[in-house]
């Protein structure tokens, strides 16, 4: 029997959002409002539950003057 | 127009347009409800069924305007409610639960229509029809938009 070497290949997105959101003592409202998003939105980032678009990730990367990569953790997974 | 009115790059003209459609909607309910007091009420025209629908339209064109109303001229002339309800409406979390409720409801909606056109055509030729006439413009409208899309994006 021929095994076929198909990887299922699995994408992970993780933040740092609520850990530099904690490092600067701000609240989720706080940088909700920052980024013109509602509090919610940062909710499910910080949970996971919801990828923000590229053009959120740069508002978020830009108030926390830093860059995107530093800030979403884009981790490829074979399975 | 309705691109335009949604359009929240310039909140407050989009509001205004808004409103101004809200005006439009009063005008058309209030001539609506003036229509049925004055020829329609007592007239044999229309049946009875007709002539509750028509009330009832007119009625219920004219209670949305005047709630639509209402909310812009409320938003327009209290900048924090403004601020608050612009974020509400552009956060893009929101926009895709709005899309995702509508394609799933579209989904729905598609396969419950194709069901029933079975048990229709057992029951009413006509029906069944008017069913399948609706599915074929869901499928068109679905074929355009895909086609207009592919060329957008």
């Amino acid at each position: 029997m021929v095994q076929t070497s198909c990887a299922v290949r699995r994408d992970d997105m993780e933040n740092r959002i609520a850990e530099l959101r904690k490092a600067r003592r701000i609240s989720q409202a706080e940088l909700a409002e920052a980024v013109a998003v509602t509090r919610q939105t940062i909710i499910s980032l910080e949970s996971g539950r919801y990828n923000a678009s590229l053009l959120l990730a740069h508002k978020i990367a830009r108030y926390f003057e830093t860059t995107i990569e530093d800030i979403f953790l884009f981790e490829e997974e074979e399975t | 127009m309705l691109m335009k009115m949604f359009d929240t790059s310039d909140y407050d003209r989009s509001l205004r347009r808004r409103r101004l459609v809200a005006f439009g909607l009063l005008a058309v309910g209030i001539t609506g409800i003036v229509c049925y007091l004055l020829l329609i009420h007592d007239s044999d025209v229309l049946s009875d069924y007709a002539r509750g629908f028509y009330l009832g339209a007119a009625s219920g064109m004219t209670i949305g305007a005047v709630v639509l109303l209402a909310r812009m001229q409320y938003l327009l002339t209290h900048p924090e409610a403004r601020k608050k309800a612009k974020i509400q409406e552009q956060d893009e979390r929101e926009k895709a639960i709005i899309n995702q409720a509508f394609q799933f409801a579209g989904m729905f909606t598609f396969f419950a229509a194709v069901a029933s056109m079975f048990v229709l055509a057992a029951v009413s030729k006509t029906a069944a029809l008017a069913v399948f006439g609706v599915v074929v413009v869901y499928a068109v409208t679905w074929l355009i938009a895909n086609l207009y899309l592919s060329k957008k994006l």
